[in-house]
């Protein structure tokens, strides 16, 4: 009985002994699922993350922008070559060029899946005058009046805006003191601020070209040529061979948008060079159809262009005024 | 006090259990570096950072590059293949002279990034978009990035080895791509691609 109740004892202890095993046994395996989930979360965390940080938010708005800027820029070039090559209709030339823009970029946009327009808006065309002197093949002529022989004139009388006004000369041409230099004149007193603004070039020493700013109070300042060793003077830019002149602010008091003025030069004697510019209005100087020195053409001052983008996420349309070179653009 | 040896018959069993966790440890540590080994930004020359630098490189590029005016006086250094080019185009960084060479060595050359250029423009029958190759420096990756952008050309613009000729008056002889037509003032819309990927 002893015997047999010590086989008891000893299976009761083997017994309680295995119930602990098999609670630890339990645990450690619950442990470790749970440690494998968490294990994994992490993982996925890990890689969710990468992929958001690597990630574009963008709906392809930059490439919409740049559409709008690249036609705008391009329109502009076509524009400026127009006016300088149409010997007829101005009007329906730049039309159907930009037609033929829109439809080439178009197709291009097309390959990349998204859908570009451009349409220029006939009906907003603000019509102006360009007026141009070239080079010959004898090389550059001087700024005097269509006679030939006339220093100072108008260039363009009652105008209310110019864009895209840029003069090139030669410095040798030039006089060298500001007195008797060739001078642009924008002039208001006839019915418009009562101002005067003018800008004259002189060539001090060597090929240096100093621009003479009277706005009220004169101030001056010199510049080293280009390379080709002509200077270019961006009037309604502000710069003088591509460099920024602060004081250089076209027609400053005297161009408002409303009030008119007159554009003259002054000593055209005194410089020799080419220049090209659009005013919106002009109804004395050299008139429209002239072939040469200046060449003056009806051209279009400003007009809408209407741009649209669309890509399956975006859809993106504008309204841009194209004046290319005016004074604030 | 004595140590008493009960009968066992479990050392089988104990030794099975060992080599199970063993395996099982093991297993989990082999599974945790492959799905380390799969991410995006594994140090790679797959790494999507690698990927977004190389395509912003690739737009800056062509941005600064239109603004100077370097990239249209790369696509007029042509005459009968681009100037200087052994095969018509180049198959490397192309030399000092050329328009695009110091953008395209301070962005990609010297970072030992690959990249090709290639221009696309309305095919001259006016069906669909021919592409002639600027730069080709072999097959892009997988990985490739790419970023393009949009060159007018003018009738006016002067192109060959020393821009002796006029696009209105050669171009349909001489130049690779055929006029749109219908006036001199616009010649064509061309579209500069620049693939980039790291070797």
């Amino acid at each position: 009985m002893a015997d047999v109740s010590v086989s008891l004892d000893r299976e009761d202890a083997d017994a309680a002994r295995d119930e602990d095993r098999a609670q630890i046994i339990l645990i450690t395996g619950l442990t470790l699922a749970v440690l494998f989930v968490a294990v994994v979360l992490l993982l996925n965390t890990v890689i969710y993350t990468e992929n958001l940080a690597t990630r574009g938010v963008d709906a392809g708005g930059a490439e919409a922008i740049e559409f709008r800027e690249g036609a705008v820029d391009d329109l502009a070039g076509i524009l400026h070559r127009e006016h300088r090559n149409s010997t007829d209709d101005v009007f329906a030339n730049f039309n159907a060029s930009a037609r033929r823009y829109g439809r080439t970029v178009a197709d291009l946009r097309a390959r990349d899946g998204a859908v570009g327009e451009v349409r220029v808006d006939n009906s907003t065309v603000v019509t102006g005058y360009f007026i141009a002197q070239n080079e010959t093949d004898s090389g550059f002529r001087d700024m005097t009046a269509p006679d030939g022989t006339t220093t100072n004139w108008t260039v363009a009388g009652n105008a209310t805006r110019t864009r895209n006004y840029r003069l090139t000369v030669d410095p040798g041409s030039l006089s060298s003191s500001a007195g008797t230099a060739f001078t642009v004149v924008a002039d208001g007193s006839t019915g418009g601020t009562n101002e005067t603004w003018s800008v004259a070039l002189s060539n001090p020493t060597d090929d240096n070209l100093t621009v003479t700013v009277d706005n009220g109070t004169t101030v001056s300042e010199t510049f080293t040529p280009r390379p080709d060793g002509n200077h270019t003077v961006d009037l309604t830019g502000g710069t003088v061979n591509g460099e920024r002149f602060d004081a250089l602010v076209w027609a400053e008091g005297v161009q408002t948008g409303s009030d008119r003025f007159d554009l003259r030069y002054e000593n055209g004697d005194a410089a020799r060079g080419t220049y090209h510019l659009v005013v919106d209005e002009r109804d004395d100087g050299a008139n429209p159809g002239r072939p040469s020195r200046p060449y003056v053409i009806d051209a279009i001052y400003s007009v809408d262009v209407e741009i649209t983008y669309r890509t399956p996420e975006l859809e993106y349309a504008d309204v841009v005024r194209l004046a290319p070179g005016e004074r604030d653009a | 006090m004595f140590v008493e040896h009960l009968p066992d018959d479990r050392g089988q069993a104990h030794t099975l259990e060992a080599f199970t966790a063993a395996l099982l440890l093991v297993t989990g540590l082999i599974f945790a570096t492959q799905a380390t080994a799969v991410t995006p930004l594994s140090a790679s020359t797959s790494n999507q950072h690698v990927e977004n630098q190389a395509a912003i490189a690739a737009q800056d590029v062509l941005s600064t590059s239109e603004a100077s005016g370097d990239l249209k006086s790369a696509l007029l250094y042509y005459d009968d293949g681009f100037v200087g080019a052994e095969n018509r185009y180049y198959t490397g960084l192309p030399n000092a002279t050329h328009p695009l060479h110091d953008p395209l060595r301070e962005a990609f050359d010297v970072r030992r990034i690959a990249f090709d250029v290639d221009v696309y423009y309305p095919a001259a029958d006016g069906n669909g978009i021919d592409r002639t190759r600027l730069i080709d420096m072999g097959t892009p990756s997988d990985n490739a990035a790419t970023a393009s952008t949009q060159v007018a050309l003018y009738g006016d613009d002067r192109f060959g080895a020393a821009d002796e000729y006029t696009l209105a008056e050669n171009g349909s002889r001489r130049y690779f791509a055929a006029p749109v037509g219908g006036g001199d003032t616009l010649y064509t819309v061309a579209e500069v691609r620049i693939t980039a990927w790291q070797m």
